[in-house]
């Protein structure tokens, strides 16, 4: 295999090239940068035009907002990662709010959980680490708190974000990274919308693997 | 002593398909250029830009009549004007890349596809539009050449005239910007797949209602004209040129 | 004798349903793009950064691939480098060997369409499964796709509705699309917890982090990569970038010219396996390197630009042939412009260059090309290569135009040559039929403008002695 790999590279480099390189367009387009408020509102329209349901919360009420939506909606199961203090709250407030509602928690390995996260899950509640406004686009980084298939299996997505960690153009967000660039997580999802697609004579249907529904609560 | 002296020079490049079958689109680009104050100089030693041998996959025979072609537009410095964007757009975009850089005959073409033109785009500006004799109100439906659309760039050009004349209302066909299937040797070594772009653009300009079809390059508009006939209907197909001069009351040239 | 290219576009001009199928899906697509790209001053800005940063890209491909190799090691991730689709396979079957796989789910990559590994691991009693919706009607169907991004543009909404009964017994009203979604996303759902291996393509290997780039919609590129517990990605060497500044240009351009989306539901940024402490993803994490002839393209000055595709599929989106004809007629794994100019590279220049063939260089496809590649030069380029290289001494094609240097290189000998022709302008001589099935010929005119000009200019000279 080192062969194919010498045989490769022996091939690649036998390039000429006329020095004729376009490098001097490699520069990035400037964004105009907008305010919060500015950002804001254009997050919020962009995903709601992509059908992500969209709630202005504070710190005070986004429990409440939370266990609203629950009840409307009648998710009973929700899968919630582990750790982190806030979620333990939101998950206490979900099952006192009615004793339909019951939490699993994503504290056992994937293999252990699979049956359980393909077919009992209702919804999932998650932290964004930052947006986008421009494309209204949550940026999620999966970590051993909260894992991948917690955003991804469940019919219900819903995502916690904090307005200030909200970006104007994905430009702007690889400029300053939250993440790290030497230790690079296994694994950063943009989400945008829910699941979807049209490749039924163009037809758009939503849900096709992923969550049917994706709900954001951003936190002033 | 000739008056011809003091007026400016341009070369006009017929094109083949135009100097066989259509001169008098031919007359009426020099026609356009006389009523623009220029004397048209007609080397009879043309004759083809080498675009069809050269799309067709044998550059050696294009090569060769490109080098003459060169040779022959190069005596003088004075503007090429060429009725068709497809032939324009050989002599600009393509004549420059078919030697090797740095050659003599490369500098000759580049140097001759800076002066070159295609002729509604060179006389856009010069024609008389104040001076429009009153004509009866018309419609026309204009084919924008994939040639005027993308290579030359003048499509824009060719609405922005037609915009200026008065009583001249110009109507487009859907999917206007879609070949009609044309393409030179395609439309026989393709047949089947130009047939039906022809059928559809044919349907499309006729939908448009216009009383002529109107485009600057010869090649679509006997493409469109000949299935036409074929169909039993009249061919409606007009060179721009010749529209603008009848329009402006010019006497074809003869 | 017709060839095979001649009768399946034949068969397709002829099929009334897959044309309305491919006039729609084109229209629709199109019209998409161009909302997308409404705003003309940032398209032509866009698009020269995305030419740039693939340009640049192509031009240092060992330096990135190196760079992209020792970054995915570092993060735990597996580099295979495979010469040709033999190659590809056998490295991916000995993967699936070590880990005794029986189901294999895909997320969707036209590479591993290229080198036909759904056949070769089926040939291997390993069952392959298309998870991309599109790519699952297709599969079900027995067929290749027929577009790169929209696997079963061919079909409309009834004909699946009949698929789904007849390949798996169930029936849905015919118009909703929805409940065939529902189904196909039970289905999956299954092979998503069952799968012993997930198997996907790469958008784009950033090199300086190890990070591989997928983007979609529908959430199977994700599952699939994240739920079996070993993931393999194959990837053509010339989609490595240098670092991620240069991705949201490039993720742009991709699903704008794609779908008209601004970005698609979800962007995946895999840089590693499974963590020690984390509870999901993948144990182990593969990326296969796959040459199968792009490197030869690469040393060619000419046809390099080739490589700076981004698969995003707008150039057969604005073919008149391709939306005639749909994806199946060229008869290769990437069908339309980008298709006709990679597939005699990839695979030989005198077996698939009459591919070449079916194009009137009308120049849309370059128009709507994201990274500016000059799709009709690379037609016309090709078409000389294949002139060249062409065995045959003697074709009728190459007497035409043999007939046609001599006519036109002596000016005297072509006003002759005219001057018959107008002559015997009435004569019905042998016109080339295949312009005659559908329209009448022109005739030469009875003076032709040389003529016309002589004539013209002897006047004028006797005017001026006079």
């Amino acid at each position: 295999m080192n062969e194919a790999r010498n045989a490769i590279l022996a091939r690649l480099n036998k390039q000429i090239n006329t020095g004729n390189s376009k490098r001097d367009q490699l520069i990035s387009t400037q964004t105009k940068a907008l305010n919060t408020k500015q950002t804001f509102d254009q997050l919020t329209e962009k995903l709601k035009e992509n059908r992500a349901e969209v709630y202005r919360v504070s710190s005070k009420n986004w429990i409440d907002t939370l266990t609203q939506i629950a009840l409307e909606k009648k998710l009973n199961t929700w899968l919630i990662g582990g750790n982190l203090r806030t979620i333990e709250q939101a998950g206490k407030a979900l099952t006192e709010a009615s004793p339909e509602i019951s939490l699993v928690h994503y504290s056992q390995s994937y293999e252990s959980l699979k049956k359980t996260l393909f077919h009992e899950i209702d919804a999932s509640v998650t932290l964004a680490k930052a947006a986008i406004a421009d494309t209204g686009t949550l940026i999620l980084i999966p970590d051993k708190n909260e894992p991948r298939m917690m955003s991804l299996v469940p019919p219900v997505h819903v995502v916690i974000l904090k307005e200030q960690d909200v970006v104007g153009s994905f430009q702007q967000l690889v400029d300053h990274p939250p993440w790290s660039i030497q230790n690079m997580p296994s694994n950063i999802v943009f989400i945008s919308s829910p699941s979807k697609t049209a490749d039924i004579q163009q037809t758009l249907a939503y849900g096709a693997h992923g969550p049917k529904n994706l709900i954001v609560l951003i936190l002033s | 002593m000739s008056d011809t002296m003091n007026k400016k020079q341009v070369y006009l490049f017929g094109t083949c398909l135009i100097d066989m079958f259509y001169p008098q689109a031919g007359l009426d680009a020099v026609a356009l250029l006389e009523l623009s104050g220029y004397e048209v100089i007609y080397p009879q030693a043309q004759t083809c830009c080498g675009q069809p041998p050269y799309n067709s996959g044998f550059k050696p025979p294009a090569v060769t009549i490109a080098k003459q072609t060169i040779q022959l537009f190069s005596a003088k410095d004075i503007p090429l004007i060429v009725p068709s964007a497809s032939c324009a757009g050989m002599i600009k975009h393509h004549y420059p890349t078919l030697f090797d850089s740095e050659t003599l005959e490369t500098k000759q073409a580049e140097q001759l596809a800076h002066r070159t033109f295609e002729l509604i785009d060179f006389i856009a500006d010069k024609l008389p539009y104040n001076q429009q004799p009153l004509r009866p109100p018309t419609k026309v439906t204009l084919h924008e050449s994939c040639s005027a659309l993308r290579e030359m760039n003048v499509a824009k050009t060719w609405r922005h005239v037609l915009n200026k004349l008065d009583n001249v209302e110009v109507t487009y066909p859907e999917n206007k910007q879609e070949c009609c299937g044309f393409g030179g040797t395609f439309s026989v070594k393709s047949d089947a797949i130009s047939a039906v772009m022809t059928q559809d653009k044919c349907h499309n300009l006729l939908k448009a209602k216009g009383n002529k079809i109107l485009s600057g390059d010869s090649g679509c508009l006997m493409n469109i004209g000949e299935h036409l006939k074929f169909e039993g209907k009249k061919d409606p197909c007009l060179h721009l040129a010749s529209f603008l001069v009848d329009h402006f009351g010019l006497s074809h040239a003869h | 004798m017709p060839t095979n290219f001649a009768i399946r576009i034949k068969q397709a001009l002829a099929d009334p349903e897959l044309r309305a199928n491919f006039r729609g899906a084109m229209d629709f697509l199109r019209n998409k793009r161009q909302v997308a790209f409404s705003n003309e001053d940032e398209w032509q800005a866009l698009k020269k950064q995305g030419a740039a940063i693939r340009q640049d890209a192509i031009q240092r491909l060992p330096e990135l691939l190196t760079q992209l190799e020792h970054q995915c090691l570092n993060n735990g991730i597996q580099v295979h480098w495979a010469q040709d689709d033999q190659e590809a396979n056998t490295i991916i079957l000995e993967i699936a060997q070590q880990h005794q796989a029986k189901l294999v789910i895909k997320g969707k990559s036209m590479a591993t369409e290229e080198i036909e590994l759904n056949n070769f691991l089926d040939k291997h009693n390993i069952e392959c499964i298309e998870s991309d919706m599109g790519e699952y009607i297709v599969q079900l169907d027995n067929e290749k796709p027929s577009h790169i991004i929209m696997p079963a543009i061919h079909k409309n909404t009834p004909q699946i509705a009949d698929l789904f009964e007849r390949k798996l017994g169930i029936s849905t009203p015919k118009g909703d699309v929805d409940a065939l979604i529902g189904v196909g996303r039970t289905i999956l759902r299954k092979k998503f917890e069952q799968a012993d291996i997930g198997i996907s393509g790469v958008n784009f290997a950033i090199a300086d982090t190890g990070t591989l780039c997928l983007v979609e919609n529908e959430g199977n590129g994700r599952l699939s990569t994240t739920a079996p517990p070993v993931h393999i990605a194959l990837m053509g060497i010339e989609k490595v970038i240098p670092n991620i500044k240069a991705l949201p240009t490039l993720q742009k351009l991709l699903t704008r010219s794609a779908t008209g989306q601004h970005i698609t539901s979800y962007l995946n940024l895999i840089s590693s396996p499974r963590k020690s402490d984390e509870l999901d993803g993948p144990k182990e994490v593969h990326l296969v390197l796959l040459d199968n002839g792009r490197a030869k393209i690469s040393q060619d000055q000419q046809l390099q630009s080739t490589l700076s595709c981004i698969r995003c599929g707008a150039c057969m989106n604005h073919c008149p042939v391709y939306t005639r004809i749909g994806g199946h007629a060229y008869g290769s794994t990437y069908p339309g412009p980008i298709g006709q100019i990679l597939t005699p590279q990839l695979k030989g220049i005198e077996q698939e260059g009459e591919l070449l063939d079916a194009c009137s260089l009308n120049g849309a496809c370059g128009e709507a090309c994201p990274v500016e590649i000059d799709l009709p030069e690379l037609i016309r380029t090709l078409r000389h290569r294949r002139q060249a290289a062409s065995q045959k001494q003697w074709s009728l094609e190459k007497m035409v135009w043999f007939i046609w240097l001599q006519i036109h290189q002596y000016p005297r000998l072509y006003r002759l040559t005219t001057k018959l022709a107008a002559l015997f302008r009435t004569l019905k001589l042998n016109k080339p039929a295949n312009w005659t099935k559908t329209r009448t010929t022109p005739k030469p005119a009875k003076l032709s403008l040389h003529q016309q000009m002589k004539i013209r200019s002897k006047i004028r000279d006797e005017n001026e002695n006079e």
